[in-house]
């Protein structure tokens, strides 16, 4: 039996190849288009569902795992380890946290073995603390250890992130500050900061260069403040070229320990429509 | 020869009366204008009325004694006015008064040289009575009044009158915008005079004018400020009070003083002394000053409560900082107000009015903020407003309007101030700027260029002079390659004055895309006259 088994939702971005490699159970948030409900990332493709958000907005939603799923697979979980820490998305971008607390509260005897921790963070942020902690576990590390690592990056992560469509997250109302953007008369591409939790307008960029522009300069500050290597995080919505150019901006002038290139997930990628890229690194 | 003036009257506490109450008239009657003038040392708006009180004080107790002699009356008005002296310059007046009262007394009907006496006196009274004397303030328009009387010796009492009034006009406004200094905190003036020295003469021109001397008055509305103040940092009290004090212990109790507020003044050749002061804590400055000896008469006012400049009321919703970006074409004003800028529309060639951005700038809800003047000759301008807001308002000196952008692209009111003020001056600083004007010899009327020989175009990279040449593309191409050696962006903004049609603005954007493909324009049209096009990289 392990020590620990790692836990996270879906919104995490992880890559189906490091799933594996890194041994993390993800908890699939659920697409529902037309009253038919999708396991993230299992049940239909990312094409799928944005050609479906595309023609019918309205018509499509998110929603936070089931409460039998999370029950069910933290069951699974606790047959194969001791502890289990289960890293959600931010409690402020999704009731996921709740949801999970509703689940271990039906475990009885066995809650006191689930530690959730809200990560303060979503997308490949959360799935870069995940990832750390799947690899203490993995070393054999006992679960404060696990825990502390886990918190340790949370702390250290920063997630940048370019809209290039306002209109999804206008309609999504996730983003406040969001109305207070006009882009009428400039080709303003709004980047956002994930701060204390939530998502925060940070820049207005007047061209997608420059906003990808401005997310890698931020990548490669933290590079030269910490003096070593950054790991470091793409993810885009069907924008591959776009995460490409922003990978190359970063690695022309920050050494990456590790880097990868994820889908963001339709749950999010609902309320910032096509076009979006960002990076997050630590 | 003194009473020459007065023949007609038909006794002398009758023309004392006239003087007096002239005096106290003319001070009564502009007391709210020499109010707006107050500046000095504290913005609240009350010299005029407190000069007014003081001589009202004085004339009741001239009153109050039946008339025995010119020194008699003039002593007994000095004495009032000293008791009911209000403010700084109330006390400095009652001093003066004193002063020249003193000079008048002696044997034998009072004259010329007796009023001399009483002038120099009176400068050294007000001197005196002043812990740290400022010039610019009434002060200066006593002493520079009595210095320049004394060659007026050999002159007739009405020419003598005639010269104070005239010598002091003349002061006040040679010393104009000494007192703009004084105001840290606060908003600054420019080239203000000071409301005590403007009471004087006007104290003096009712004097004058009710026994006929003729004056040439000054048109105070010039005067007026017309801007407010953002705060008052100073003391919250103005306290008055007289202390029986022996006068041997005078030094050490003005000692005491220096450390319980400031503008300070002690005044009175006997005891009791009056003072007045601006303290956080009466309590703690009677307490420490009735050691020296018993106290009367106390009075203390809140300073602001009379304030004619109370600030206006912020309007719009909080911010932790507002910018407010300098504009003067809609197309660009538009831009800013969409990238969350408050804008301030100028017209080339000038300057936005001092009172005008002061104002602006009070009326904003918000804890500080950022200026981008947008324009080289506007920088300065801005400066100035910034300095008088001592760290409130900052100056990102944006010499164009794409530098104005690119600070904007950091500008959100949601993060830590200080690191998106350092954002928003690393962004402006990050954009090489240049911009094209054309002129056509041929057609001052005409506004836009076209490709005929008749224009002559000039493109400016900063100071320098870049490229002249009747064909505007070129000139643009030499302003993009001397922006390129530079600064290594390919981030090229382009906004089109007025005069640029969108003919000229297809040729411009085809021959940079062909001669320097690597730049990526961004181009957006303003309506300003001033120039034809502005072009900034990154």
């Amino acid at each position: 039996m392990k020590k620990v088994s790692i836990v996270t939702g879906s919104t995490a971005c992880i890559p189906a190849e490091f799933e594996h490699e890194y041994e993390i159970s993800v908890v699939p948030f659920m697409l529902i288009i037309k009253d038919k409900s999708y396991r993230d990332n299992i049940d239909i493709t990312i094409e799928e569902f944005y050609k479906a958000l595309e023609e019918d907005y309205a018509m499509t939603s998110t929603s936070v795992p089931s409460l039998g799923s999370l029950v069910e697979i933290l069951e699974k979980e606790l047959k194969e380890a001791e502890r289990i820490l289960y890293i959600t998305i931010s409690s402020t971008m999704s009731g996921e946290y709740d949801a999970a607390s509703s689940a271990v509260d039906k475990l009885n005897k066995d809650r006191d073995r689930i530690v959730l921790l809200d990560s303060r963070m979503a997308a490949t942020g959360q799935g870069q603390i995940a990832m750390e902690a799947a690899m203490a576990a993995k070393r054999g590390e006992d679960f404060q250890s696990v825990l502390e690592i886990a918190k340790q990056t949370a702390s250290e992560v920063k997630l940048h992130a370019m809209i290039d469509n306002l209109e999804y997250l206008k309609r999504s109302g996730r983003v406040s500050a969001i109305s207070a953007l006009a882009v009428n008369t400039l080709n303003i591409k709004p980047v956002f900061q994930f701060i204390d939790g939530e998502a925060k307008p940070v820049a207005k960029p007047r061209s997608k260069k420059k906003a990808l522009e401005r997310i890698a300069r931020e990548a490669i500050e933290t590079f030269r403040k910490k003096g070593r290597p950054i790991n470091l995080a793409l993810f885009h919505v069907l924008a591959e070229d776009d995460a490409k150019f922003l990978e190359n901006k970063i690695r022309a002038e920050a050494e990456c320990e590790s880097s990868f290139t994820a889908h963001f997930t339709p749950v999010m990628g609902k309320h910032t429509g096509p076009g979006l890229v960002g990076a997050s690194f630590y | 020869m003194y009473y020459s003036i007065a023949m007609a009257l038909s006794d002398t506490r009758q023309i004392i009366r006239i003087v007096v109450e002239g005096a106290v008239e003319s001070l009564h009657m502009q007391r709210e204008m020499i109010n707006s003038l107050n500046l000095f040392p504290v913005p609240d708006g009350d010299t005029g009325t407190n000069m007014y009180l003081t001589m009202a004080g004085g004339l009741r107790e001239m009153e109050k004694t039946p008339f025995s002699s010119i020194e008699q009356a003039l002593h007994d008005f000095a004495l009032g006015a000293l008791k009911e002296s209000r403010g700084n310059s109330g006390v400095i007046l009652a001093q003066l008064l004193e002063g020249i009262s003193s000079g008048l007394s002696g044997p034998g009907s009072p004259g010329v040289q007796e009023l001399l006496n009483g002038f120099r006196n009176g400068a050294k009274l007000v001197y005196s009575a002043v812990q740290n004397p400022v010039e610019g303030t009434i002060l200066t328009v006593v002493r520079e009044m009595a210095e320049g009387l004394e060659s007026y010796g050999e002159s007739s009492l009405e020419e003598f009158l005639a010269g104070a009034y005239t010598l002091a006009c003349q002061s006040l406004l040679r010393n104009r915008g000494l007192l703009d200094k004084y105001t840290p905190g606060r908003i600054t003036p420019v080239d203000s005079i000071d409301a005590g020295g403007a009471g004087l003469v006007i104290a003096f021109e009712g004097a004058l004018s009710s026994i006929g001397i003729p004056v040439d008055k000054l048109d105070w509305s010039k005067f007026i400020p017309r801007y407010r103040f953002s705060d008052y940092c100073g003391p919250r009290w103005d306290l008055r009070f007289l202390v029986d004090c022996a006068s041997n212990k005078l030094g050490e109790l003005k000692a005491e003083l220096n450390d319980l507020g400031d503008s300070i003044v002690l005044a009175g050749s006997t005891s009791p002394y009056t003072i007045h002061i601006h303290t956080n804590d009466p309590e703690e400055v009677l307490n420490a000053i009735s050691s020296y000896g018993s106290i009367s008469g106390i009075e203390a006012s809140e300073m602001l409560d009379a304030h004619p400049f109370s600030n206006p009321e912020p309007q719009g919703k909080y911010r932790h900082t507002t910018v407010i970006a300098y504009s003067s074409g809609e197309g660009m004003q538009s831009a800013f107000r969409e990238m969350g800028a408050e804008v301030l529309e100028i017209r080339p060639e000038a300057q936005i009015e001092m009172g005008v951005l002061l104002d602006t700038v009070n009326r904003l809800n918000s804890a500080s903020v950022v200026i981008l003047p947008n324009c080289p000759n506007m920088v300065r301008n801005a400066n100035d407003v910034a300095q008088s807001f001592s760290g409130k308002v900052t100056v990102i000196p944006t010499e164009s309007p794409i530098q104005g952008l690119a600070a904007m692209e950091e500008y959100f009111d949601n993060g830590n101030p200080g690191e998106i003020l350092e954002n928003m001056k690393r962004a402006a600083a990050a954009v090489e700027t240049g911009y094209i004007v054309g002129e056509n010899a041929h057609s001052p009327d005409r506004e836009g260029p076209s490709s005929d020989n008749t224009f002559t175009f000039s493109g400016r990279v900063g100071n320098s002079l870049i490229s002249e040449d009747g064909n505007l593309v070129r000139v643009v191409i030499s302003v993009c390659e001397s922006l390129r050696d530079k600064r290594s962006g390919s981030a090229l903004t382009l906004i089109a004055g007025k005069g640029l049609d969108e003919t000229d603005r297809n040729e411009i954007s085809a021959g940079i895309s062909e001669l320097i493909p690597e730049f990526e324009q961004e181009w957006y049209k303003d309506n300003s006259s001033g120039w034809l096009l502005h072009v900034g990289l990154e």
